[in-house]
């Protein structure tokens, strides 16, 4: 089973809902037991995990939930959660639930709410992305210039081991134009990409990290919160059918991360 | 070899038909060598669509990046191909491609003339399902990336679908719930050859309240526009094993739109 997340901002006005199922979208194409499940809430605060059973979802059924319904020791912390069967879970750290399989890969609604609009995005994090060493290359389109528009890169990272390890990203566009970021693991990662687009309005950013990964993701809003989008940007694999994607893969990783 | 022989199309067709391990796509055809999703685009004096035409090349054998030529073929709800953009584009190029010169709404191919002995040697064929802008008035471009392998052309331009069906029908939910919006849409395309028939049905707590039946063309699109009144989720159905509709969901100052 997957694990998902909310997407916390800077600005008080935002704040962040998941639509959480417990079923996947194709059935025909999964594998997966109709029941009810726990959903249980996990935070580090860089030493050991914190978690708690939220609510309980009865099989086939959904719902919606904001992160101001979590404990309130919760709320200010980068919250991973996930679906477990009410004899499979464990409290200690993040559980990987292996036996679930899904196509499409079971996701949930993750949105960003202003007072008058939302955006979102289906996503989800692999279970592998927390036990493997992953690093970074993520090329996006998405950058949008005008005066009244603010762009910010998330980057969504959890690893099985409680510690919050810094790392850098760097960021550079078409023209060279380099910013680097301090983030750390465990974390829903954030920054504000006003200062790398002031210099050159290049709309092709490439942000890499050679010693951790995650799931970069894209906001774009307008000053005033009146209009908003959200997208992730596709790992290489994504832009391949069939094969042997994963060796494209590499020589895209060994091009920018060398 | 028993790979080879249970993943060939006419292996993939019977599993598909007697849904034994169901598969969503096809290989292509010998010589259909450019893949492409199938995006949606819509278009009049208060909306726009933007293409971010991307250098393939560069996005999967950077070192070995090319000039690629770029053909965009662009269909009207109905299934009639109403244009074909055509653009040379350099490596880590980016063109930004707007539907503002058309009207109403469809949907559109980008193939690509990139295929490499890379590509040959590990049985891989390239795809764009890159990034789609959607704008309202004055606010930001939304953005939705592509995520299907809809069609491949040979070099005649001869078109093969790659999205599979079965025989029976097959229900898709979007992992979503309405009941924070006033009106929502279902936007759903068909890259079949043939008729694409599917049902929505509308679930107030997980309770049916509403059923209705489409039908869309050959490379035609249907755009379904709802009321959220009370609607928690939606199912679709049909013969497509991998029925993905596109969802825009309308808010009071802006709207939302994501692959479902």
């Amino acid at each position: 089973m997957n694990f998902f997340f909310f997407l916390d901002h800077t600005d008080n006005e935002l704040c962040s809902q998941c639509d959480i199922f417990n079923y996947p979208a194709a059935r025909h194409l999964s594998v997966y037991d109709s029941i009810d499940r726990l959903l249980i809430a996990y935070y580090s605060d860089g030493i050991r995990w914190h978690s708690k059973i939220i609510t309980k979802i009865a099989k086939e059924e959904s719902l919606s939930l904001n992160k101001n319904e979590l404990p309130y020791n919760f709320q200010d912390k980068s919250v991973i959660f996930s679906l477990y069967p009410e004899t499979d879970f464990n409290l200690q750290y993040p559980y990987i639930q292996k036996k679930v399989k899904s196509i499409p890969s079971w996701r949930c609604n993750i949105k960003i709410m202003s007072t008058n609009t939302s955006t979102s995005y289906q996503g989800d994090i692999p279970p592998n992305f927390l036990t493997k060493n992953l690093s970074l290359v993520s090329c996006s389109p998405m950058l949008q210039f005008e005066e009244n528009i603010d762009n910010y890169l998330y980057l969504i990272n959890f690893t099985a081991d409680p510690i919050k390890k810094n790392f850098t990203l760097t960021s550079k566009n078409q023209f060279h134009s380099s910013v680097s970021f301090n983030f750390k693991t465990n974390t829903i990662n954030i920054i504000n990409l006003s200062d790398l687009i002031k210099d050159s309005k290049s709309n092709f950013l490439i942000t890499t990290s050679r010693d951790h990964g995650g799931i970069p993701i894209y906001l774009s809003k307008t000053k005033d919160n009146t209009s908003m989008s959200l997208e992730h940007t596709h790992p290489p694999t994504e832009y391949l059918f069939l094969g042997n994607r994963f060796y494209f893969q590499k020589l895209k990783k060994n091009f920018y991360l060398k | 070899m028993i790979k080879k022989i249970i993943s060939n199309n006419y292996t993939r067709r019977i599993r598909n038909f007697f849904s034994i391990l169901p598969t969503p796509y096809y290989h292509p055809k010998k010589n259909f060598l450019k893949v492409s999703d199938f995006f949606f685009w819509s278009s009049n004096k208060n909306f726009n669509t933007k293409f971010q035409l991307v250098n393939l090349s560069s996005n999967i054998s950077p070192e070995n990046a090319v000039i690629e030529e770029v053909s965009i073929w662009i269909y009207n709800s109905d299934g009639i191909k109403i244009k074909q953009k055509d653009f040379i584009i350099n490596p880590f190029e980016l063109k930004e491609v707007e539907f503002n010169d058309l009207e109403g709404y469809g949907s559109f191919f980008v193939f690509h003339d990139f295929y490499s002995k890379d590509l040959k040697d590990k049985k891989s064929f390239a795809v764009d399902r890159g990034y789609v802008g959607y704008k309202k008035n004055n606010g930001v471009w939304s953005y939705m990336h592509g995520n299907h392998n809809a069609c491949a052309i040979d070099h005649k331009q001869n078109i093969q679908c790659l999205i599979a069906k079965s025989f029976k029908h097959n229900s898709y939910s979007p992992q979503v719930r309405f009941n924070d919006c006033s009106n929502f849409s279902v936007i759903l395309n068909n890259p079949l050859k043939s008729k694409l028939k599917f049902n929505i049905s509308l679930y107030t707590n997980d309770k049916l309240v509403e059923n209705y039946h489409h039908k869309i063309k050959p490379f035609g699109t249907k755009k379904v526009d709802l009321n959220a009144n009370n609607i928690s989720s939606l199912n679709l159905n049909s013969k497509i094993l991998l029925c993905r509709p596109i969802i825009l969901k309308e808010y009071s100052s802006y709207f939302d739109i994501f692959h479902g």
